[in-house]
């Protein structure tokens, strides 16, 4: 099987401060990452703060520049798109936001907001839009009335529930998840998961899963990538991963998930 | 595949979205006036709800009104016996100057008289001419200065922020410095030389010229605006979803700036009506046969000592009307500024306190 996406030697650097003097220093963000996610399948990208996963999720996801490399989707360079030649590849990859408060636009009615990439993608009329926007909230578990309500009245779980429906509005293969429970309690973030896992096996989407909560990423991903200072360090099947972690920081990785109950025996991630 | 993850329960998470409201006791009172509306609606509820700025609306509103329609305005004619500029003929009104010195004819309430306007309410000038018509067709020059300066600013200001904001880099170096070009020059004379050149004496090409030196706080501010709502999730949202820059700029971020661009356009009008006056006071901007309420300040700034009146009456209209806007001004910030929270009474928490306990004891409990 081929894959779907595949990052390769992916390099992004971000100047510190002004260049005038061309003293500025550069800071590798991302550093010679290579990856790829076969159809119907999820990569965990897992680091910590700063690790690069979210600047190489947004590279993937076109809203960042990458210095070199390439992003191929059905084995099309994306990263030398630009203009109206991006538009097909924008609908191909969506995205769900980390914070679900900031990642809503608080003027706009939900139904507003899932229907915009169908506005600007789709022939559809206003009657067409409204049904598929319903569909939509329905399939992510909202009811249709939000469809006439605004941001700021749903929860932190509906919430994110409406950034999903507005990334799945458009049909995408592919779905880059940045982070997209760390913003909620333990118990949402599970129904989140739940309702992604079920999304991926309706529609067959590929995910690239972006988290620094290795505990999360285990039960998620089919393949995990541990990226530290722009590198990645180690690469395998979550199982693998975890019962024989190869590099020193995907131990100190593991050994930073909280035990629960310390007297219980099992693996020492369980949770819950 | 993922057995021990709890199934969605999505009744239960509907009902945690209420609870919010319930739980919180500070916010609740706030989060419950919040439920079901838009921003535009909390803000104008909160508007309506500053009584300064209503009471200023309110008169604004009437000074405008009494403004057109007592001397008529364009073809439409007013209601009021004399046109701004005309004088009474002895041979049809039977005088020239109605009382001695041709002080004004108006009797408040608490004099012997009890409240009357009379032929002159605000008096006469030295010819005869009635003080009021003329202070009506200054108020009416005023108020179309204003809303020409208001619309003008608004435009350049809003546009030269947003392009400095949103694109940065060459764009914003070039721009701003033109700004702070602007800023540095004294209003009054880049006012005087530019309304030389369109041609003060006429209302319309005074304001155009005013509007074009007054933008300059306000495209700060959006600039500042825009920087940080670029930076706001939403817009990489809309990107993701093949948004062009024009559609993020008009559909996204202008309406999440639309706050601070009201406020500070209505604060540039206010001050706007004292740079007009200023302007003409200093024979720079209007001039006969055009009247404005600083010309006429400076029209009879040699009477002061024998006819008070004459400018006691468009200093109080020019006072009036700024205040009233600054004030209207101010109530728009409060409403915007969604840290500004009024204190509410001991009543009203009480009253907010038992709603929520009602609610409360009528649902069934769920557990946390």
């Amino acid at each position: 099987m081929t894959a779907l996406l595949q990052v390769e030697d992916l390099v992004k650097t971000f100047g510190s401060g002004r260049q005038l003097m061309g003293t500025g220093e550069l800071t590798t963000a991302v550093d010679h990452v290579s990856f790829s996610v076969e159809a119907g399948r999820t990569l965990g990208l897992v680091g910590e703060s700063g690790s690069g996963k979210s600047t190489t999720a947004r590279i993937v996801a076109r809203l960042l520049d990458a210095d070199s490399g390439s992003v191929r989707l059905h084995g099309q360079e994306l990263l030398t798109m630009r203009g109206r030649a991006l538009a097909p590849i924008r609908r191909q990859v969506q995205m769900v936001f980390q914070d679900p408060f900031a990642s809503l636009n608080p003027r706009w009615k939900v139904g507003s907001l899932v229907a915009e990439g169908l506005k600007i993608h789709s022939r559809l009329d206003r009657t067409q839009r409204r049904d598929r926007v319903v569909e939509l909230l329905e399939m992510c578990g909202l009811p249709a009335v939000a469809a006439t309500r605004y941001p700021h009245e749903f929860s932190g779980g509906q919430r994110q529930r409406i950034g999903i429906a507005r990334a799945l509005a458009v049909e995408p293969e592919v779905l880059i998840l940045d982070e997209p429970v760390s913003a909620l309690d333990v118990s949402i973030q599970a129904q989140i998961l739940t309702l992604l896992t079920q999304l991926q096996q309706d529609l067959h989407l590929t995910y690239l899963f972006i988290a620094h909560d290795l505990a999360i990423v285990e039960r998620f991903c089919d393949r995990i990538a541990v990226l530290r200072n722009g590198q990645i360090v180690e690469e395998g099947v979550p199982r693998e991963l975890y019962a024989d972690p190869q590099h020193e920081y995907t131990k100190t990785l593991l050994g930073a998930i909280p035990i629960p109950d310390p007297r219980r025996p099992g693996p020492h991630y369980q949770r819950r | 595949m993922n057995s021990n993850i709890p199934p969605v329960d999505q009744d239960r998470e509907l009902s945690d979205a209420v609870d919010e409201s319930v739980g919180r006791g500070e916010g609740a009172l706030e989060l419950r006036d919040a439920v079901g509306k838009s921003q535009g609606q909390i803000v104008r509820e909160r508007f309506f709800r500053h009584r300064g700025a209503i009471a200023a609306m309110i008169v604004l509103a009437a000074v405008v009104i009494l403004g057109f329609s007592s001397v008529g305005f364009w073809f439409v004619p007013g209601w009021w016996e004399w046109a701004p500029g005309e004088r009474p003929d002895p041979e049809v009104h039977g005088y020239r100057i109605f009382n001695e010195g041709g002080s004004p004819t108006i009797t408040m309430p608490w004099s012997e008289e009890g409240f009357g306007i009379g032929p002159h309410p605000f008096g006469q000038d030295d010819i005869g001419r009635d003080m009021f018509a003329m202070v009506m067709r200054g108020i009416q020059t005023s108020i179309i200065v204003v809303v020409i300066i208001g619309i003008v600013a608004t435009l350049i200001g809003v546009l030269i922020g947003a392009i400095s904001g949103f694109f940065r880099g060459a764009a914003d170096q070039v721009l701003m410095r033109m700004t702070d070009l602007v800023i540095t020059l004294p209003t009054i004379a880049l006012g005087a030389v530019l309304g030389a050149i369109f041609g003060a004496a006429d209302p319309v090409p005074l304001a155009l010229a005013i509007g074009a030196i007054t933008w300059t706080g306000l495209s700060r501010l959006v600039r500042a605006e825009f920087l940080s709502l670029r930076e706001r999730e939403f817009v990489d949202a809309a990107r993701v979803a093949g948004a062009s820059n024009l559609r993020i700029i008009f559909k996204h971020m202008l309406p999440n700036a639309m706050g601070v661009i009201i406020v500070s356009v209505t604060l540039t009008m206010s001050s706007a009506i004292l740079l007009e006056t200023s302007l003409s006071y200093l024979g720079f901007g209007i001039t006969s046969p055009n009247v404005s309420l600083g010309w006429l300040i400076s029209e009879y700034e040699t009477a002061f000592a024998t006819r008070p009146w004459l400018f006691w009456w468009p200093g109080l209209f020019i006072v009036l009307i700024a205040l009233t806007v600054n004030f209207i001004g101010d109530g728009l910030r409060d409403a915007f500024d969604p840290r500004q929270r009024r204190i509410p009474s001991a009543r009203k928490l009480a009253a907010a306190e038992r709603k929520l306990q009602r609610e409360r004891s009528s649902r069934p409990e769920v557990a946390p």
